[in-house]
């Protein structure tokens, strides 16, 4: 007997490993040139007894605090020392020493974190009190009170400062490691009996590496500049051998005849110490977010003004009507390919599928709430008699709130953790309905009675960390009402709650609907919360409405072949119905955007599809009032799923 | 909140005396001796040992900790060994000096650090880029440098400031500030960088969170999202990282004394060790470890000001 | 020969060192037998996946035992483990995260086998083979886990726990975070898997319907109790406590004519709001929102006792019948 799948198709074998080639932001120009001057500086600096013009101890008392000249390139200092030759044969203890620290910080540290990570409680106490202490150290004192007692021991300063500069290190790696522990990868190793120190070195530490690098720059660009510091002082190598900073420190002593000196040392320590940073930056880069570009106001660029536009004429009740919608990430594939749908007053649409398949790109333009990058290419949403897509910012911020509100799939991230639930609603308030502060209040509290919130009181004084998830939701959905809309965009609103609690709030929605003439679009993948709480239904397959009509049609009476499948691989079998042994699967997955095809887009996962379904599909009319996107519509009482030759029995 | 600010308090005060019994320790661990100094240059080992007796530089380790300890917590800090002036009167008089130059550098990074920060992350774009490498290139000059360029540019050059000294508020207050300007900027500009990074990567990383898009959602005019909301979501590493500025900037004023011949406590320090003072680095090390731990408390209070999560912990 | 495969005994897990919150799990036990699967069902903090980690010695229990064939893991070090738990393996609820990005499929399917000091040839073929019982094609070992889907990675780890040719699996809500076309080819994977190699299956979901589909028997916990136990179809057709009432009729179905009579239903049974009281520590956790509770439900806890066709721990079990004729 064979397994009930046939097997997958992986994507194109094409795509090369993304692994063993260097991070993207490595091969940037600039990171490349860093690299290569800390490279050059060491190589040039380890061999400088060999090839520099002069011995960096070579005096020429004929010569004293000369300017760049072709026999001194960079001139010549107070003893008529060539700096050029100084400034290369310098650069190994300065730049040695602080490779040191940093090989001290991240031995110590990477242990450390390693160990408190693993080991539990006890173990993160002891080693996060340690790392407190070193960290209220004053480094510069507890350095400059080591030299005065033990003397100036260059390496071993550093590595006094190595240690010191550990608990950062120890910081900052053991939140990394604590939260790589609680991957669930690192479980199965220890399933699978992997030991302790194996499990750390192939599955944390990996993990931890780009920190790790970053890190590493960072601490190299300051242990440059301490021990730079240092020398400057008078504390770094004895007298006669150069160092960044001691050179730094003779030239403030000519800073009035000779100006000069302080350029060359100056411009190297600096480049250094940029180059390693770079490096660091662009290593960090990989992970850090990158500041949104703040569009001109171009969603209204290609659209003809709303007035002049045929489709702007609404002859239709409803009360938002959407046409014809696309909408596609800039320079890249479309999201979304001519959605039409419209709402009624006072009732519930529910945008149904799987993810991916552009139902809440759809939800979120009604709003203009896009991500970033991401924007309507064509269409019209037409609400209160204006085309919502062809507003401004400024024009769509009157209607957000006001007119359409949004609440969206977690409740706990929704609100904002620095303000009281007090604050984020009578701000609002006051803003929407122009009270005053204890009005506002009184609204407040009325809108989380409303809600159904049994102590508002409280709930008003609390921030958001102290609430429940199905509270927050409850919160958010007060939030919503405040400047009572006609219509609210209600994104998986249940999706992270338990059943109980997702029971409870449908049935809070269902009663706004019922008693304030409150409009909803949900947003959901499930479709039974999409038969509790809707009246009408578009069921979306990559990016366009594949099926729509009343909620009752739709789901009693199925015509596209992705609308049967999904209600027969439901396994929420109804109450007295028999089991069964397999549940009929759809093969395959939702296709990434770019791989949509030009004629009906489950073609390749239907198992009514023909020749002709590769061609392009108009929607039918159906289902009375709605659509089918189908040239072979299921027969209509039965629900036939397109199962797969092994499924079935 | 109580409990917690009590048991910062009271890993503050084991953290002083960490750091005491640690430059105590060193200076035992040294191999010099208190009696080789005060004896004088061409003194007879005998004489140094009378000194050294005198001192009580052969008692028990833990004995002259003790002693030391229970003078210290009375202010009293010893005496010099090189002109036996009392350590604790002469520190308290060079305090201001350096809290002077730390305060206003931090005051300084603030402003001209938090303001960039904030332009970048909400304009984006080619100032994004321009702000971000300017703080890149000025995070990584060496302060000393700018220093030495600064004194070079306004002092030497410029004659707009003097190059090198103090005067006291109390003298007069106008060349108070003079004589401050320079090693303010000096610390100050490299602080700026840091502040206006961390601004900019906690500005972008609050502009993107969830709770952002439920204000837009309700049509929050742009402004009070930005300015209210996000920036108080990304004020608390601001504040934590103008802490540690304010800590290294403390630190940092040893260089910054010496070059600008600043009579603050980095002088003090620099002094004790070229004599090996050993009572004054033990002095200087405490004070300068109190300060840390006073500053990382007042932190703890702003940061819990701030976050309803930290104050409820 | 009637040896379960699993059998967790008197359970009890408590987090942290504070002895005086209240456990997490809280004497649960049952039995699998070889070829049989048992449903967890919970909502979020019953301690649903909290039993799973003590079985799979990822969390020390308090007390109670865990055994696997008749042998006692409950506290086996992880170099123990490696001879005596090899017939236990796991899948998990997050596929992105369950898998480690930097290596290769074939990498993470041989882990286990390395452990266990086989042959090298004899890994990679067993792995080959892992991979084809999953429907997924032998190139795929050498590829890395970004190039997949969420099902075909769910694919894998079920492979990783198939490797080892184990006698239990604890499978954590592996279907959870999947879509409905792709869950639907998961469990039927599932329980292909279970039927051609008599694998005995611990179920940890949220999902009744889930449950009901794929599992023979069933716990219904709450608060790290079981409030009820028993076969699968007795507790989801005819539950008998008050919370796997709850819980049954929250669920809802795809067709809007039956949900609506199901919410009408629910609504009447009167359950109270998740959340809004802390339980009392001595009573039954459920009885802040229970319709029927009494004082005694506050005072004492009810032990499980036969009810109908299951077993449920509750004072007022009696009424429960009365209580969903009434709806």
């Amino acid at each position: 007997m064979s397994v009930s799948t046939e097997p997958i198709q992986l994507p194109s074998p094409a795509e090369p490993s993304t692994r063993r080639r260097l991070p993207r932001g490595l091969r940037r120009p600039g990171t490349i040139v860093a690299g290569a001057w800390l490279v050059l500086v060491v190589l040039a600096s380890a061999t400088a007894r060999w090839w520099t013009p002069f011995p960096a101890e070579h005096q020429d008392l004929g010569q004293v605090l000369g300017g760049p000249t072709a026999r001194h390139l960079l001139g010549t200092d107070e003893l008529g020392r060539d700096i050029f030759s100084r400034l290369v044969a310098g650069g190994w203890i300065s730049i040695g020493p602080a490779l040191l620290a940093v090989a001290v910080a991240f031995g110590v540290g990477v242990p450390m974190a390693l160990l408190a990570a693993e080991h539990g409680r006890r173990a993160e106490w002891s080693c996060s009190r340690v790392a407190e202490l070193l960290l209220a150290l004053p480094t510069t004192v507890i350095l400059l009170a080591f030299v005065g007692s033990v003397g100036v021991h260059v390496w071993a300063i550093m590595a006094v400062l190595g240690l010191l500069l550990s608990a950062p290190v120890y910081r900052i790696l053991l939140a990394l490691a604590q939260s790589l522990r609680t991957r669930l990868y690192v479980d199965a190793a220890k399933v699978n009996g992997v030991g302790s120190l194996q499990v750390n070195l192939r599955h944390v530490l990996p993990g931890l590496a780009t920190t790790i690098a970053v890190q590493a720059a960072q601490l190299f660009a300051l242990g440059i500049l301490i021990e730079a510091g240092l020398a400057f002082m008078g504390y770094g190598p004895a007298v006669p051998t150069p160092s960044w900073g001691g050179l730094i420190g003779d030239a403030q002593q000519h800073i009035y005849d000779d100006p000069w000196m302080m350029v060359p040392t100056g411009v190297v320590l600096a480049l250094t110490v940029i180059a390693a940073n770079q490096i660091a930056d662009s290593l960090a880069g990989e992970r850090e977010r990158t500041a949104p570009v703040r569009k001109p106001a171009r969603r209204s660029g290609r659209f003809v003004p709303t007035a002049v536009r045929p489709s702007a004429v609404v002859t239709s009740d409803a009360l938002l009507e959407v046409r014809d919608l696309h909408v596609g990430v800039d320079d890249g594939p479309e999201l979304v390919s001519g959605v039409s749908v419209r709402i009624r007053p006072g009732t519930v649409l529910g945008l149904v599928g799987e993810s991916g398949c552009g139902k809440t790109m759809t939800a979120r333009s009604l709003l203009g709430l896009l991500p970033d990058g991401v924007a309507v290419t064509e269409g019209s949403i037409h609400f209160g008699g204006r085309d919502l897509v062809g507003l401004t910012e400024r024009e769509l911020q009157a209607v957000r709130g006001r007119e359409i509100a949004m609440i969206s799939q977690e409740p706990m991230v929704a609100l904002d953790p620095m303000f009281s639930v007090g604050y984020q609603l009578t701000r609002p308030i006051r803003r929407f309905r122009g009270v005053g502060r204890r009005e506002a209040r009184r609204t407040a509290l009325d809108l989380l009675a409303q809600v159904g919130i049994v102590d508002p009181q409280r709930v008003l004084r609390s921030h958001p960390h102290e609430l429940s998830g199905g509270m927050a939701q409850r919160v958010c959905i007060a939030l919503a009402l405040t400047g009572s809309p006609k219509l609210l965009i209600a994104d998986e609103p249940t999706t992270a709650l338990d059943v109980t609690v997702q029971a409870e709030i449908l049935s809070l929605l269902r009663s706004l609907v019922r008693t304030s003439g409150l409009s909803v679009v949900l947003v959901s993948h499930d479709l039974g919360v999409v038969a509790d709480l809707c009246d009408d239904i578009a069921v979306m397959y990559a990016g366009q409405v594949v099926e729509s009509g009343t909620v009752t049609a739709v789901l009693d009476d199925a015509a596209h072949p992705y609308t049967g499948a999904l209600l027969s691989a439901n396994p929420h079998i109804p109450q007295g119905e028999e089991v069964p042994d397999r549940l009929p699967s759809i093969r395959g997955t939702v296709p990434a955007p770019e791989h949509w095809p030009d004629g009906c887009r489950f073609a390749q996962r239907c198992a009514l599809a023909t020749a002709r379904c590769h061609e392009p599909i108009e929607a039918a009319p159906a289902h009375r009032d709605g659509t089918v996107r189908c040239i072979h519509p299921l027969s209509t009482a039965t629900t036939v799923a397109p199962s797969e030759p092994g499924a079935a029995r | 909140m109580l409990t917690y600010l009590a048991r910062r308090f009271g890993l503050g005060v084991v953290t002083v005396l960490v750091a005491s019994v640690l430059s105590f320790l060193l200076v035992h661990a040294s191999g010099g001796s208190p009696g080789v100094i005060t004896a004088g240059e061409g003194a007879t080992k005998a004489q140094i040992a009378a000194e050294n007796d005198r001192l009580g530089w052969n008692r028990s380790l833990t004995a002259q900790y003790a002693t030391w300890l229970t003078h210290a917590v009375r202010g009293d800090l010893g005496a010099s060994l090189i002109d036996g002036h009392t350590i604790w009167p002469d520190l308290t008089q060079r305090l201001p000096v350096t809290a002077s130059t730390a305060v206003f550098a931090t005051l300084v990074s603030g402003v001209l650090g938090i303001l960039p920060g904030v332009l970048a992350a909400v304009r984006g774009g080619r100032l994004d880029r321009v702000i971000t490498t300017l703080s890149g290139i000025t995070l990584s000059l060496p302060q000393f440098w700018v220093g030495i360029v600064l004194v070079y540019v306004i002092a030497v050059k410029g004659r707009l400031l003097p190059a090198t000294g103090y005067v006291a508020f109390t003298t007069s207050p106008s060349q108070y500030a003079q004589s401050l300007t320079l090693p303010v900027l000096a610390l100050g500009l490299t602080g700026a960088a840091i502040i206006a990074r961390t601004t900019r990567a906690g500005m972008v990383n609050a502009l993107q969170q969830e709770h952002i898009r439920t204000l837009r959602a309700l049509g929050t005019p742009a402004w009070r999202i930005r300015y209210l909301h996000a920036l108080r979501f990304a004020g608390a590493p601001v504040v934590a990282v103008l802490g540690v500025q304010f800590i290294a900037l403390f630190g940092g004023s040893v260089i910054i004394e010496q070059l600008f011949a600043l009579p603050g406590l980095g002088q003090a320090a620099q002094n004790a060790i070229n004599t090996h003072d050993f009572p004054a680095v033990q002095g200087v090390v405490v004070i300068a470890t109190v300060v840390v731990v006073a500053t990382n408390l007042v932190l703890d209070l702003v940061l819990a000001t701030l976050d309803p999560k930290v104050r409820a912990a | 020969m009637n040896q379960p495969a699993l059998s967790v005994r008197d359970l009890v897990v408590h987090y942290g060192r504070r002895r005086r919150t209240p456990p997490a799990i809280d004497h649960v036990s049952f039995d699998i037998a070889p070829g049989e699967t048992l449903g967890l069902v919970g909502e979020s903090g019953s301690g649903k996946s909290t039993i799973g980690k003590a079985v799979l010695g990822l969390q020390p229990p308090t007390s109670g035992s865990v055994l696997l064939d008749g042998v006692d893991i409950t506290r086996a070090s992880s170099r123990q483990r490696r001879v005596s738990a090899i017939d236990l393996r796991v899948v998990f609820q997050d596929p992105y995260s369950s898998l480690n990005p930097a290596r290769t499929i074939g990498q993470t399917l041989v882990e286990p086998l390395r452990v266990l000091r086989v042959p090298k040839p004899e890994q990679w073929q067993r792995a080959r083979a892992a991979l084809e019982a999953v429907g997924l094609p032998g190139d795929a070992i050498d590829r890395y886990p970004s190039q997949f889907s969420g099902g075909q990675r769910q694919r894998v780890a079920i492979a990783r726990a198939l490797v080892c040719d184990p006698k239990v699996i604890v499978l954590d809500e592996p279907v959870s975070a999947l879509d409905l076309s792709t869950q639907a080819q998961v469990l039927n994977l599932l329980a292909d898997l279970r039927d051609q190699r008599q694998l005995a299956l611990l179920f940890i979901a949220h999902d009744l319907g889930v449950v009901r589909f794929l599992s023979q028997r069933v716990v219904v916990l709450y608060r790290g109790r079981a409030m009820e136990v028993g076969d699968v179809e007795a507790v989801t057709q005819r539950p008998r406590h008050p919370y796997s009432v709850a819980l049954t009729a929250a669920a809802p179905v795809p067709h809007p004519a039956e949900q609506e009579a199901r919410r009408a239903a629910r609504e009447a049974l009167g359950i109270g709001v998740a959340g809004t009281a802390v339980a009392a520590a001595a009573g039954c956790p459920f009885a802040s929102r229970c319709p029927l509770a009494v004082d005694v439900c506050r005072r004492s806890r009810p032990p499980l006792v036969p009810a109908g066709d299951s077993q449920a721990a509750c004072h007022r079990v009696g009424e429960v019948p009365a209580l969903l004729a009434t709806r």
